[in-house]
């Protein structure tokens, strides 16, 4: 026994170690490698783009944009960059969170898409639709996009402009502790008024007439379970549409009640945004309160 | 020296040390396996439940689905660019379940191997290399025959060589019998190999948050390798201090103690300290190397890979030249 350890299994433990020495090595260098983000060898061109834009984040990266730019659109758009108000028809844009992407409708249009479908249908002017909405936004992160030169000026065309935003603000409170969620609320909630208030700001100086359709969060969950988050819910509605309703061009479309009695009819897959039903829904309703657009 | 490396791993066979590791590997991993399976079959039939559908079998749609909708957001040109990093490659992971027909949702084996490394690296690893590591030494002095090898010709630190090199070579052979076992446990229970799955990597900190602009896919098979790789160097810096302990103390008892101890009572240090900028220097904060591959968050500021491995590694030396220079002088004859 002893002798077989010695002779034959030790030598095949030495070569398992060798052959394992040449995999860990190979790991580790591949592990810093990709950590420090120097991998090359399997770089598409699009990736090494990427990179470059690391280096200078500010410039470079709109720059980038511009340069994706033309290549997203159909080209009916982009000659008419500059002279911005002469492109024909009415233009429509959405900004927000995953509500106003459409997250979870099967045509992806979302509510505002699919509003300007039902637009389009009475109107006789083109309507162009764009969608600048992304998931998962939160207020702060919408106000950052006013940075943004490029955005700007999208702004700047824009005869209506869809915004849902706040949703994913509110549900940061979810997470804490009963106790805390109140002066949690109240801070946030400070917080979001401040930065819906800077947003329109920014927007109206950029664009004073365009018509801005707010949407209102509806619930997910009405039964009396959850009802101080409800209560969160509803409050934050209420200043909301308060807020929106003073400001001149702009109106809050309630889902609060839409959704109520209808919530497994209008909620997708994930639960959480909603399905065609829900988004059309929300378009039906939209298109009630809109004026005509001349 | 061939020769005396060959006396060391008999040594530590005879001593059965290693096969308590296999066996507790074995029990260890199918526990976890079951406990696995179990848990999936679990959300599974509540998911299915919640959803009132019988049983997810369209996997194929709501994953196109996903797709389409990955796809629409990477037309948004106003998205921020660490967001379209990460888009890409989750479209790009989806593409590839629906090419190869893969229910994204099922656990492959090579998926579990990863994730049990991950999950033990940080105290079970350790913890069988110092069951391994610690009476290295200190098992001789106990017994005595460190007076028979002190009395043989050839120098003490030749000796301590032979036993260091045999400690790493038993070191490789726990992490590939964790791969090896955890691999023919996992297939069995779970049915698939799973090696050709895009795993997402390449996350950095920048300033505590995670920088996800240079995110990018690499198969599981490679990101196995990586994962264990990152194990041997963990279980290296444990069996060197283990065996600087067994140099140290006389019984074995009291140097597996010590060990222990240490292993433990740093991660708690680190958990209630973790402000002190001094904690990022112990060898326990640095143990979760893994944590930079796969993207989770540390507790600890100012982390990084090349940062805890040259940690690990500065412990490691440290230990050495600790154990070196005091075997090399301890009187073992009283």
């Amino acid at each position: 026994m002893l002798k077989f350890i010695k002779n034959y299994l030790w030598p095949v433990f030495l070569v398992l170690f060798i052959i394992g020495s040449g995999f860990f090595i190979y790991g580790v260098y591949y592990s810093f490698q990709i950590v420090s983000g120097d991998v090359t060898e399997e770089l598409s061109e699009n990736e090494v783009a990427d990179e470059n834009s690391d280096e200078d984040p500010g410039e470079v990266s709109t720059e980038d944009e511009i340069d994706a730019d033309p290549g997203d659109e159909n080209g009916a758009e982009t000659p008419a960059e500059e002279p911005a108000k002469a492109a024909p028809g009415l233009n429509f844009i959405s900004l927000g969170d995953s509500l106003a992407r459409g997250t979870g409708d099967d045509k992806g249009l979302g509510f505002s898409g699919r509003t300007v479908e039902i637009l389009q249908v009475s109107s006789e002017e083109e309507i162009n639709y764009r969608n600048f909405a992304v998931d998962g936004f939160q207020s702060l992160q919408l106000l950052e996009f006013f940075e943004n030169p490029d955005f700007l000026k999208e702004i700047g065309k824009a005869d209506g402009i869809f915004i849902s935003i706040g949703g994913n603000d509110l549900r940061t409170i979810q997470n804490l502790a009963s106790q805390e969620q109140e002066s949690a609320y109240n801070s946030l909630k400070k917080m979001y008024l401040e930065t819906l208030e800077e947003t329109f700001l920014l927007l109206r100086a950029e664009n004073p007439d365009a018509l801005v359709i707010f949407l209102g969060l509806y619930n997910l969950d009405y039964s009396e379970v959850n009802q101080d988050e409800t209560e969160f819910l509803l409050r934050w509605n209420a200043a909301t549409n308060q807020w929106i309703s003073l400001e001149e061009n702009a109106v809050f479309v309630p889902t609060y009640d839409l959704f109520q009695f209808q919530l497994e009819n209008f909620l997708s897959f994930d639960g959480l945004h909603p399905n065609d039903k829900g988004y059309q829904a929300i378009a039906e309703r939209i298109f009630e309160v809109l004026p005509s657009f001349e | 020296m061939y020769n005396l490396v060959g006396n060391e791993i008999l040594k530590l066979l005879m001593k059965k040390r290693l096969f308590v590791v296999f066996g507790i590997l074995l029990i260890l991993i199918g526990l976890f396996a079951y406990g696995e399976q179990y848990t999936r079959d679990r959300t599974e039939a509540r998911v299915a439940e919640q959803l009132g559908i019988d049983d997810i079998d369209d996997w194929r749609e709501i994953t196109n689905q996903q797709l389409r909708d990955l796809e629409r957001r990477l037309e948004n040109p106003f998205i921020p660019d660490e967001g379209r990093a990460s888009l890409e490659v989750r479209a790009e992971q989806l593409r590839y379940y629906l090419e190869k027909d893969i229910n994204p949702t099922t656990f492959s084996a090579g998926q579990f191997m990863s994730n049990f490394m991950e999950q033990s690296i940080f105290l079970f690893l350790p913890l069988l290399i110092i069951l391994l590591g610690a009476d290295i030494v200190s098992k001789e002095s106990t017994t005595g025959t460190i007076k028979l090898l002190m009395t043989r010709p050839v120098p003490r630190w030749k000796i301590l060589t032979s036993k260091v090199l045999a400690l790493m070579v038993l070191e490789m052979l726990v992490i590939f019998s964790m791969a090896g076992i955890s691999l023919i446990i996992a297939y069995f229970t779970f049915g698939s190999l799973g090696f050709g799955e895009p795993v997402i990597t390449g996350f950095r900190i920048v300033d505590g948050s995670l920088d996800t602009s240079n995110i990018r896919t690499v198969s599981l098979g490679v990101y196995n390798i990586m994962v264990y790789s990152m194990g041997y160097i963990v279980a290296f810096t444990i069996g060197k201090m283990a065996l600087m302990v067994s140099v140290l103390v006389k019984s074995t008892a009291a140097a597996i103690g010590i060990m222990m101890s240490s292993l433990i009572g740093g991660t708690f240090l680190s958990f209630f300290i973790g402000d002190w900028e001094l904690t990022r220097y112990l060898f326990n904060v640095n143990l979760q190397l893994t944590d930079f591959l796969s993207g989770s968050l540390q507790q600890v500021e100012g982390l990084s890979l090349g940062f805890s491995v040259a940690v690990l590694m500065a412990w490691a030396f440290g230990s050495m030249i600790i154990a070196y220079s005091v075997f090399q002088y301890k009187d073992f004859m009283d």
